[in-house]
């Protein structure tokens, strides 16, 4: 098979992805996939170059983005903007996930087709264990609300989103507290 | 065929290594307080390095001693053997500015700091051994991040530089030899059920007209929203189809005259030939590996897999102190002729 970037030598590299329910065929020779970046194997894939990427997918998430998240925000932690984030397909630091979360989020969803980490978590790190803790609970009164809701009882709705938004207030702090 | 599945390799062998030659697991992990290694100060370099650094030492009843390389003083050729044994990734062997490595002994664990994250701890297997190497990877892992902050989220798990590695930050790859199967032009057709499982293959060396020495690399694409162990699964999944498909068709392909001619004439060349180029002998060591693995030749696959990487130009430098590329040549070629005489 022949690579379809340079039309010449031998596809050696073949890949094939599913976004959005949209199946797409890659094959490129060894050079080809070499000069778009394959070659790290932790980049990302030469049809997923990632400034492309992010131009396209970050551009249309921006278009919906809050006002408060404009191009030439910096996170607080390390000075990276979106703009500079979507150039390099590179993330500033840690903190830049928490800054640009709302812009980057539908972003992350369309590469990874998920947005729910399943996998080992850090072993010693009791601030991971009281988030999740946290979320179960919310996740618990949400679900609690909705209940309540659908029995007509305003009184313990309005209770329980009182207790939501307490929660959440808690959560807002801690989730910021290293970029600060 | 003297391959059969009943019949398990001795204690200590590697698994499937007609066809697999080594496994290896990377997991990426930055530390919370300091920027990316992109954005990060020469100074934040520095202390990333004296944090990891202490980690280890207080880490080392769980992982063992591991020997401190400061890349910037290590010899260029000796940076670039490591990439050419897959101890280091390519990038990191010619990183500029450059960082430091920590390094087991036998190779097996190393972890190489601000490459494209601060961390990426890797464990190197030979054969099919992806429970083993994620087991070495993991137990490293954990042990570090005892000592360490690592940058954790909890929707989108390990945070990293590059957002399509995120979730467990895990690579698990294995190097497969699949000349039959490359030669039939199945490799290609093998992608689609690769692409469902989350995988990906790729030709491991050469830019020429095919994947050098029909050596590819199978790992695993996605990160964000399966479990390590899922990932792994599918990889030792495919992985055994794989190979068995592989074997299957050098069977085949050893019964026709003209693939034994060869595995024969390549046998010959190798045994005789004065002067060899790296592509060359990695295509002709293919053939005899090939012929080997089945039988056919006097030679153990387990001798022919060494070759193919001490044949690599660094590696080669160092070991015969051929510098110049016509030195190699000889040299390489005087390297074969001892091996399979």
């Amino acid at each position: 098979m022949q690579c379809q970037q340079c039309k010449q030598r031998e596809a050696t590299t073949h890949i094939q992805r599913v976004v959005n329910g949209q199946a797409e065929e890659f094959h490129l020779c060894a050079a080809c996939a070499r000069e778009s970046g394959l070659i790290n194997e932790f980049a990302a894939p030469p049809f997923f170059n990632l400034s492309d990427l992010f131009s396209g997918f970050l551009g249309s998430s921006l278009r919906q983005a809050p006002a408060a998240l404009a191009p030439a925000q910096r996170c607080g932690f390390c000075g990276s903007t979106l703009h500079e984030i979507t150039q390099s397909g590179r993330v500033g630091c840690a903190a830049c996930y928490n800054t640009f979360r709302e812009v980057l989020e539908p972003t992350l969803a369309r590469i990874h087709g998920a947005l729910e980490h399943a996998g080992k978590t850090p072993a010693a790190d009791p601030a991971v264990h009281a988030r999740k803790q946290k979320e179960q609970a919310l996740a618990a009164l949400r679900e609690q609300i909705a209940q309540a809701v659908q029995s007509e009882d305003y009184e313990e709705a309005a209770r329980l989103r009182d207790e939501i938004r307490r929660l959440e207030g808690t959560q807002e702090e801690g989730g910021n507290d290293h970029a600060a | 065929m003297p391959h059969d599945k009943t019949n398990q390799p001795p204690a200590g062998a590697p698994h499937e290594d007609d066809v697999v030659l080594s496994t290896r697991v990377r997991l990426a992990r930055n530390l919370r307080d300091f920027p990316f290694p992109a954005r990060l100060s020469a100074e934040g370099r520095q202390k990333v390095a004296a944090q990891v650094r202490a980690a280890a030492a207080a880490a080392e009843d769980a992982i063992g001693p591991l020997q401190w390389i400061d890349m910037a003083r290590l010899p260029r050729v000796k940076a670039i053997s490591m990439a050419e044994r897959r101890v280091i990734s390519a990038e990191f062997a010619c990183q500029s500015p450059q960082s430091a490595l920590l390094l087991r002994n036998d190779e097996a664990l190393s972890i190489m700091l601000c490459e494209e994250d601060h961390l990426r701890i890797q464990a190197l297997c030979p054969g099919l051994a992806l429970s083993a190497a994620f087991a070495l990877a993991d137990a490293a892992d954990t042990a570090l991040g005892k000592h360490l902050a690592y940058a954790f989220d909890d929707h989108l798990g390990y945070l990293t530089q590059c957002p399509t590695n995120l979730g467990t930050a895990m690579r698990a790859s294995v190097l497969l030899h699949l000349p039959a199967l490359a030669a039939l032009g199945r490799v290609a057709r093998l992608s689609e059920s690769i692409s469902k499982l989350g995988l990906t293959i790729r030709g491991a060396f050469g830019e020429g007209s095919d994947a050098e020495g029909a050596l590819f690399q199978l790992s695993n694409q996605v990160t964000l929203g399966i479990t390590e162990s899922q990932a792994l699964e599918n990889l030792q999944a495919l992985t055994l189809q794989i190979a068995e498909q592989e074997r299957r068709a050098r069977a085949d392909a050893l019964k026709d005259p003209q693939w034994e001619n060869k595995v024969w004439r390549a046998y010959g060349i190798l045994k005789y030939a004065r002067f060899l180029e790296s592509g060359d002998a990695l295509k002709l060591l293919s053939y005899v590996r090939m012929g080997a693995a089945g039988g056919l030749l006097p030679v153990s696959p387990a001798v022919v897999s060494t070759l193919m990487t001490a044949l690599q130009p660094a590696t080669l430098a160092l070991s015969r102190a051929a510098d110049d590329p016509a030195t190699r040549d000889l040299a390489r070629a005087e390297m074969i002729r001892e091996a399979l005489s």
